[in-house]
């Protein structure tokens, strides 16, 4: 008995000692990180203007003098929210439309391997490419960021669905079948069902898709939005403005990046 | 008697292979079938409702005007003119991404810790949308080829660099210590065992990042070019040209199928010869 009760001691020990180690790890690691970071900031404002040209590289108070600029004349929320949605919209439309087309494609194996050619071909397409004919087509407002947005998104869920469908095992199919599943509940209970972890990448991987597609879609031809901030203050030569609407745009995907952890892991949770 | 069973065995094997070949005749024949059909009723379509007006032709043109615009493109010489600046731009920053790519994974798995002091940094670059980086590129480098290639080897870099990482670090660590108790230096392991084993991975991403390089140098264009497709397709918009944007978008499409096409048996040669030492892709 003192034995077991001495050996627990022990090892509860040394668990002890192993945490606080792992602990002071991820510490230091991230001070070095926020410290490399600081150094780096700190280092740019230094030398600006005596190795590094501010007119082409700015300087971290000079962008953030213009981030206020921009809060305070009012123009950032405006902007932000137009990108917002018409990242949001595409990616709704997009997700849609490559959800419907994996299910279906999926599910028929002829059908896909008589599209397959047509696919690889639009496939090859650079997306950016059609931005100015979605110009022509829908104008310069919000629909063509939409549609280009949709665009880009489209391809990475489509892919990600059809694999995922076509990973079903045979077996659970069968299996369903010989316990006398239906066409319909094979669909939404198996297949579906069993493609959702492929699903759920490619919806995941989509979200910046659908935020640079908005983004390029401002850069070819907008008059607002956080592209055409990037672009305007581009054509003005306004390093510190480019930068900072830059940096707008970096914290926007990574709070959308944040979000979207937080909610695949509630999912999962639920799920499991 | 045991002469007749076997026959009627191999009768029935031999009329059961004939079905499946059949069977997977039939399949081929289907489906070829139905991909000529469908390219001839959408082009036809197309065309069709194009000349009966249920579509404008000022916006969505029609095959028959495409091709004729891609012809006139082709014999003034514009068309190659063109290719020729995008093709530049795409092959440099390209060749320029992934060089720099798999130099940058080679130098960061060498030791731990630049690794992980790093690591976060490339990965938030890595979060930045790079396309979103265009007009400052421009603002920095110019509307020549320098941007675009900057561009193109962006998009390149960072996907190479990870798929790399990735095959460096899933070398079997037996591999390494067995070659390091034979007594091979850091260069010989790097030289003989990991990069052979992370090249499938590199040659993944290399195939992965040809559309989206292009993509880059494409962009690059719109942003302000002298020439290149992109340029092309962006020059068309107040022209309302839709068929000689068609047919540059088409001529891009090309350029990026001839590509893959190119790398997929140099990929699949690789993977061969990847499951003599031990990789699993």
């Amino acid at each position: 008995m003192a034995a077991i009760a001495h050996r627990e001691r022990v090892l509860e020990r040394v668990v002890d000692e192993h945490r606080r180690r792992r602990r002071h790890d991820f510490w230091t690691l991230y001070l070095t990180r926020v410290a490399v970071l600081v150094a780096l900031l700190l280092a740019w404002q230094l030398l600006s203007g005596v190795l590094l040209d501010p007119y082409f590289f700015s300087r971290p108070s000079l962008i953030w003098h213009q981030l206020v600029l921009l809060v305070q004349s009012g123009r950032f929320t405006g902007n932000v929210l137009l990108t917002v949605e018409e990242a949001f919209l595409g990616y709704l439309l997009g997700t849609v439309a490559a959800t419907v087309a994996a299910a279906v494609l999926g599910l028929l194996p002829r059908a896909y391997a008589i599209v397959e050619p047509f696919l690889l071909a639009v496939y090859s397409i650079p997306s950016v490419a059609i931005g100015p004919l979605l110009i022509v087509w829908l104008g310069i407002g919000i629909d063509s960021k939409v549609v280009l947005a949709a665009y880009f998104v489209f391809f990475v869920v489509f892919m990600n669905g059809v694999s995922g469908v076509r990973s079903v095992p045979r077996g659970w199919i069968d299996v369903a079948r010989v316990m006398g599943a239906g066409r319909g509940q094979l669909v939404t209970k198996v297949v579906l069902r069993g493609a959702a972890p492929h699903f759920m990448t490619g919806l995941r991987t989509a979200v910046p898709q659908a935020v640079i597609g908005a983004i390029v879609g401002e850069f070819i031809s907008s008059q607002r939005g956080i592209g055409f901030l990037i672009s305007d203050a581009s054509a003005r030569y306004n390093t510190a403005g480019v930068f900072a609407a830059i940096s707008v745009l970096s914290i926007l995907v990574l709070v959308m990046a944040i979000l979207l952890s937080g909610l695949s892991r509630l999912g999962a949770r639920r799920a499991g | 008697m045991a002469v007749v069973t076997l026959s009627r065995a191999d009768r029935a094997l031999w009329r059961a292979t004939e079905d499946a070949r059949r069977s997977r005749r039939n399949w081929a024949v289907s489906v070829w079938l139905g991909r000529l059909c469908l390219l001839a009723g959408l082009l036809g379509g197309w065309e069709l409702a194009a000349d009966r007006h249920l579509l404008d032709p000022t916006f969505t043109s029609k095959p028959s005007a495409i091709a004729r615009a891609w012809w006139q493109l082709a014999t003034t010489g514009s068309l190659w003119h063109h290719t020729q600046y995008t093709l530049t731009e795409f092959a440099v920053g390209f060749a320029l991404g992934a060089l720099l790519g798999v130099l940058a994974a080679c130098l960061l798995t060498l030791s731990d810790l630049p690794y992980r002091v790093l690591e976060p940094y490339l990965l938030a670059l890595y979060g930045i949308p790079k396309l979103a980086l265009g007009p400052l590129i421009v603002l920095w480098f110019g509307v020549g080829l320098l941007p675009k290639i900057v561009l193109a080897a962006m998009m390149t870099f960072f996907l190479v660099y990870m798929n790399t990482v990735v095959g460096i670090r899933s070398t079997s660590g037996d591999m390494v210590a067995l070659l390091r108790v034979m007594g091979a230096t850091r260069r010989d392991l790097y030289r003989r065992l990991i990069l052979p084993h992370a090249l499938p991975y590199t040659l993944t991403a290399l195939r992965l990042t040809i559309p989206i390089a292009i993509v880059g140098a494409v962009l690059g264009e719109f942003l302000g070019a002298t020439g290149g497709l992109g340029y092309l397709i962006y020059e068309q918009v107040t022209f309302l040209a839709v068929d000689k944007m068609m047919a540059a978008i088409a001529t891009l499409a090309a350029i990026v199928l001839a590509f893959r096409l190119l790398l997929l048996p140099l990929e699949r040669s690789v993977n061969r010869h990847h499951k003599a030492i031990g990789g699993n892709g």
